[in-house]
């Protein structure tokens, strides 16, 4: 009977929210492998949070009988997270599959990117209501629409909801093509989702795309100076792509390198997902004001296009300028379906396009903006 | 191109406008920090009236504190002592332990704190009742009125950001389309 309960003694430390978290964990690898939604981060979140539910969980950092033990997983999330390291190495990659040349040929795009990010600013005078600052402000930076940004801003905060925040995130990243066209078609009229967008490839030289993630870290560091590692670490991936002389760091930087952080990321992100801290009325309130924050970024970005239009001749779709949500390149694949649904004629996968990627470079901005306003 | 121009330089002047116009009130609001914000800052966090600080003093060691005696000089707590513990981080207790040499930071009536030092506690005030208050979702919708002038100071940062990239961007592409012509 002793040698029993030794064995298995360790069962009688279950509890139900322990089986609670093994059940959300298992739909968000369900939602990753069944509906291919952000597999790359759900899948690895999804198991971190059974490995970390476990009783007694040898993967995180616990104290039996007064000895303190660290696991694996709480010593990558100090090594990686804590310190903001992995999402930053994970930029680099990011910024090195960033392709601006859309975007340079007609700069003025980038208007639609800064006002996608309304959504941020509103959900932090919403998050505000129920949260403190520094837990707000991580709250609204879900509308950044961006995994790195956001583990950047609420590690830095100190937030307490990380988990919940970063659920949040990848999810509603997934959930863009959902989320969207409902916005979209509430704030526009059917004729002016038929605006059609000429698009004229202007040149854009080698020169231009060298030095434009250069000045683009020099301007956005005078103005955020926090932001300096999040935007230097974009643009330093984007400066290997586009130099020509580090091909083979480029490739590595865009398929192992991203891949591997990606693997550490996810499934470290998961220490936050511990029942006592994840299960608590908070996270609903959390996805709640992160589903706000996607609405209201569509809706800036919308209504924008839409107060130009009032003083353009040439008319601007302003489906354009939901497209400026981060979410690259689902955002953009969204408005391109959208107005080739209503005109099978109607190409707006270059402007959607340039738009989606200053939605990236917006939503580094904002981020900076909001470290260095709360940090 | 012009009309483009013409509108988004006046999105910028409005944004400016209204956040310079918050900005000046927060700051004419807050000139001259004394024990008196102190006081205020206590009685807003333990929603209690009349609370008057009379002792401030820093615990040194691993988990340096600050502790606040007071006294409740109205209300139904007239008369009543009144303690209470906060944390200190690293900085907060360097910062106050430098008022005076002895742990006692501040005595009603013999010494006085400066600016940065009400600063410092007001901050480590705030700071232990916000982790207190973790799990508390009692609205206060006075919040969001409060953190609007970060909303158009936010946008407005992007939009200059933004608006720089853009200029700096017309110029290059017209400046290397010269040289390649």
């Amino acid at each position: 009977m002793n040698a029993l309960l030794e064995v298995f003694g360790n069962v009688s430390n279950l509890d139900v929210p322990m089986v609670a978290m093994w059940l959300i964990g298992g739909v968000l690898i369900y939602l990753a492998i069944k509906k291919d939604m952000e597999p790359t981060l759900l899948l690895p979140m999804g198991f971190g949070a059974i490995l970390v539910n476990l009783p007694l969980s040898g993967a995180v950092e616990r104290t039996i009988d007064g000895f303190f033990h660290e696991g694996p997983l709480s010593t990558l999330y100090n090594a990686g997270i804590a310190n903001e390291l992995f999402p930053l190495i994970l930029f680099i990659g990011i910024g090195a599959m960033i392709d601006f040349g859309p975007l340079l040929s007609n700069p003025k795009l980038m208007l639609f990117g800064a006002a996608a990010q309304f959504g941020i600013f509103f959900t932090l005078c919403m998050a505000s209501v129920f949260f403190d600052t520094n837990d707000a402000a991580s709250i609204a930076i879900i509308g950044a629409a961006d995994g790195p940004t956001s583990i950047v801003v609420a590690q830095a905060l100190d937030s307490h909801y990380i988990g919940a925040i970063m659920v949040a995130a990848y999810s509603y990243m997934a959930l863009v093509p959902i989320i969207q066209p409902p916005v979209i078609k509430l704030l526009t009229t059917k004729k002016e989702r038929m605006i059609r967008m000429e698009y004229v490839q202007a040149p854009v030289s080698k020169t231009t795309k060298i030095l434009f993630p250069i000045i683009l870290t020099v301007i956005a560091s005078l103005v955020a100076p926090d932001s300096v590692s999040l935007i230097g670490f974009l643009m330093f991936g984007n400066l290997i792509r586009e130099c020509g002389v580090l091909d083979s760091l480029s490739e590595t930087a865009q398929k192992v390198l991203a891949n591997l952080v990606t693997i550490f990321l996810g499934i470290t992100i998961a220490c936050q997902m511990q029942a006592d801290k994840f299960l608590q009325p908070a996270t609903l309130l959390i996805m709640g004001l992160g589903l706000i924050a996607f609405i209201f970024d569509t809706a800036g970005g919308v209504l924008f296009a839409k107060f130009l239009n009032l003083f353009l001749k040439k008319k601007i779709n302003p489906m354009i300028g939901a497209a400026g949500i981060s979410a690259f390149p689902m955002a953009g694949r969204v408005v391109h379906k959208m107005a080739l649904k209503e005109d099978p004629q109607n190409f707006l996968l270059m402007q959607s396009t340039g738009v989606n990627v200053s939605g990236q470079i917006a939503s580094v901005i904002a981020g900076g903006m909001i470290l260095n306003f709360f940090g | 191109m012009k009309k483009l121009l013409l509108v988004f330089t006046t999105l910028i002047l409005v944004l400016s406008l209204a956040s310079t116009f918050a900005l000046a009130n927060e700051a004419t609001e807050q000139k001259n920090y004394s024990v008196n914000d102190i006081n205020a800052k206590l009685c807003e966090v333990l929603e209690v009236e009349g609370l008057s600080v009379t002792t401030i003093t820093v615990v040194p060691g691993e988990q340096s504190k600050m502790v606040i005696y007071g006294i409740f000089t109205s209300g139904k707590n007239e008369g009543v002592i009144w303690s209470g513990e906060y944390d200190l981080t690293a900085d907060q207790y360097l910062a106050l332990s430098k008022v005076n040499d002895s742990a006692l930071v501040y005595e009603a009536g013999k010494t006085e704190l400066t600016n940065y030092a009400v600063v410092t506690v007001i901050t480590a005030i705030e700071a232990t009742h916000a982790n207190l208050d973790i799990g508390d979702l009692t609205p206060n919708f006075a919040n969001f009125t409060r953190e609007i002038k970060y909303m158009g100071l936010g946008m407005l940062g992007i939009f200059v950001v933004v608006g720089a990239l853009i200029i700096i961007t017309y110029i290059l592409n017209k400046i290397t389309s010269k040289k390649q012509a």
